[in-house]
């Protein structure tokens, strides 16, 4: 056995810087996206105010009540959602973020994508099949996800059900969210737990370039069943930890808001702000309504940053009340996202393989293969949850069967069996920022060659059969807010097909991120 | 109770009982009133049941009174929150009078902010 101890030194740059801060100096198209992200709810306010009090101006004979009501809605509207306020006064920086990673993504494509961008593909679509699945998929009851030229179709069989009888997703989740009350049919809950899905390479098949749905572009099928899974946030079991944040964290914030609502209001020039923000909004044209609130914005900024009595009460009481909740919020999320799971997976993946000359050379059979290359049939059992504190730990086992007819008659039914696990720690913060420890473990037996499909392990090909052990602990050190990262690594293996022989070796990169070292500079 | 769109304050009568009600539609009930009004104490509290949660207060003989209350909703395992999800708020006066403000919908967290003053 040798050991092998190798140091590296990598720097490793991000090209996308992230968002500039300074807002005032920024293009009116960067103004417009910072104002419609910051005041949702008070934009969302505001646009309804005016369409009403335009409405009730536009009535055949404008009648005082509708229009006493809109403008009343239109004065309200300004400063209604005080929270948001709060996060613009205070900076964005200082308050924790209220969603999850998940959330935060999932509202950046709201915002950023267009009504008719939805599903929208640049692959021609063509049958009945397309038309259905396309069908499917704007009613809800499928998925659809586009890869370079592969198609991948998903579906629930209970969302499905759901979803066309009712076009109603609310109760395609695990449980009713309104009452919390679990599908009390047998076959729902069954159901609810499976999901299955179709992958179609559309550079396949005598039609190539166009989505026939045939199968000579059918490259892979399988299921997905959710043996343990409460991660949904939505799940009954996890209705106690949301009710506590509502009663605690959540009356507390609204607490710290109404002791600042009588400070504000009654702050010199508040009154006078909030009506001439409601004059020029009302003034403002439909594509300019978020900048002229983002101008008026700062003109309120002007005003607290004279005001002590109010910077006391948003520094004192509402920012820590907003911190918390965020705080509390995200972590119960997290807590949520570490339940424990099994799942199980099963998928075939067809090699479909077109023998002859090729883009990269002639395409020919293994030896020993006289039936074409086989389909894999791979079957997956995964379990992962908290392990010590808030570490994670993820277990799988796995078998890869080739199916079909047998490949050539030397060749055995299994390709190989897999086992792993990985458990991922972090480390207790230092002064230099948080470190993170992972420990990995995989053990292969290859009881076959591979046939078509390749099998990694770390990056590398494995082609000779037997058993291999891999592991690895790492740990990753990141060196404050100067965006680098220094790697630690610890790896052992019985083989690896580079040195032919069993080796330890250790590791030490840097990485460095230069969006953290601009945005510090700022 | 009266709306004011010169003030954007609801005007209230002494001793008039205002009642806030928020009810949730198609999302978990995660609405978050404040411990006490800010000129006075919750004369009465009713559920959140079902989806619903009433507050009452007894309006004071004079001043102005503020009331902001925190919206929350729950997210599936992906981040989305469910199409339809939304809280409907009313506010109404013993002495007549009644509001329906704009639903509130996702993406949370939100709130809205009530002003009274007694007349």
């Amino acid at each position: 056995m040798r050991i092998v101890v190798s140091i590296s030194l990598v720097l490793c740059s991000v090209a996308c810087c992230g968002p500039l801060r300074a807002i005032a100096a920024a293009p009116p198209q960067q103004r417009t996206e910072t104002a419609e992200k910051m005041f949702v709810q008070t934009l969302r306010n505001v646009r309804a105010a005016k369409k009403a009090l335009e409405d009730a101006k536009a009535a055949p004979s404008p009648n005082t009540d509708p229009v006493n009501d809109a403008m009343f809605r239109m004065k309200r509207a300004v400063d209604a959602d005080l929270l948001e306020w709060v996060k613009y006064l205070v900076g964005t920086e200082a308050v924790k973020s209220f969603l999850s990673e998940a959330e935060q993504q999932r509202i950046d494509k709201q915002i950023g994508s267009g009504a008719n961008s939805s599903g929208s593909t640049s692959l021609i679509s063509k049958g009945s099949v397309p038309r259905l699945l396309g069908f499917a998929v704007e009613n809800g009851a499928l998925t659809r996800e586009t890869n370079g030229t592969t198609i991948t179709f998903r579906v629930n069989p209970a969302g499905f059900i759901k979803a066309l009888a009712e076009r109603d997703f609310l109760t395609s989740g695990p449980t009713n969210v309104f009452t919390n009350v679990p599908e009390s049919d047998t076959w729902f809950k069954i159901l609810s737990k499976a999901s299955f899905f179709a992958s179609f390479d559309t550079s396949k098949g005598p039609n190539a370039g166009t989505f026939t749905a045939e199968r000579s572009q059918l490259t892979g099928y399988g299921g997905h069943y959710d043996l343990i899974n409460d991660r949904d946030p939505r799940d009954k079991k996890n209705q106690k930890l949301w009710d506590e944040l509502r009663a605690e964290a959540g009356t507390a914030l609204a607490g710290a808001l109404t002791a600042l609502a009588p400070v504000i209001n009654q702050m010199d020039g508040y009154q006078a702000w909030v009506d001439k923000t409601r004059d020029d909004l009302i003034a403002a044209s439909a594509d300019d309504v978020a900048t002229k609130l983002l101008e008026n914005a700062e003109q309120l900024r002007r005003l607290v940053d004279k005001d002590p009595k109010v910077n006391a009460v948003l520094k004192t009481q509402v920012l820590p009340a907003a911190n918390a909740y965020g705080s509390e919020r995200v972590g119960l999320l997290k807590r949520i996202s570490k339940s424990p799971t099994l799942a199980f997976d099963y998928t075939n993946t067809r090699q479909i393989v077109t023998l002859g000359d090729g883009s990269s050379g002639p395409i020919t059979l293994p030896p020993g293969v006289i039936n074409g290359l086989p389909n894999l049939g791979n079957f997956l059992l995964t379990a992962s949850g908290r392990f010590i504190g808030e570490s994670e730990v993820t277990a799988n086992f796995s078998a890869t069967r080739f199916n079909g007819r047998r490949p050539g008659p030397d060749i055995g039914r299994w390709r190989d069996i897999q086992a792993g696990f990985q458990i991922d720690v972090p480390l207790t913060k230092i002064e230099i920022g948080k470190p993170t420890l992972t420990f990995s473990y995989l053990f292969l037996n290859l009881l076959e060659e591979p046939l078509g499909a390749k099998i990694l392990v770390n990056g590398v090909e494995q082609t000779r059969t037997g058993v291999i052990n891999f592991g690895q602990a790492k740990v990753d050190l990141p060196l404050g807010k100067t965006g680098m990262h220094i790697p630690i690594s610890l790896t052992f293996s019985n083989r690896t097909e580079l040195i032919k022989e069993k080796e330890v070796r250790g590791n030490i990169g840097i990485t460095l991120d230069l969006d953290k070292i601009f945005a510090n500079k700022q | 109770m009266k709306i004011n769109p010169t003030t954007g304050f609801f005007d209230i009568d002494p001793g008039e009982t205002i009642t806030i009600t928020v009810t949730a539609t198609n999302t978990k009930y995660l609405a978050a009133f404040p411990p006490a009004p800010s000129c006075t104490s919750w004369s009465s509290i009713q559920g959140p049941t079902g989806g619903k949660e009433s507050r009452s207060f007894v309006a004071p003989a004079s001043g102005d009174c503020f009331v902001v209350i925190v919206f929350d909703f729950q997210p599936n395992a992906s981040g989305g929150f469910p199409p339809g999800a939304k809280y409907d708020i009313n506010v109404s006066g013993s002495n007549g009078g009644s509001f329906n403000d704009f639903p509130v919908e996702p993406p949370p967290p939100a709130s809205r902010q009530y002003k009274f003053h007694v007349a």
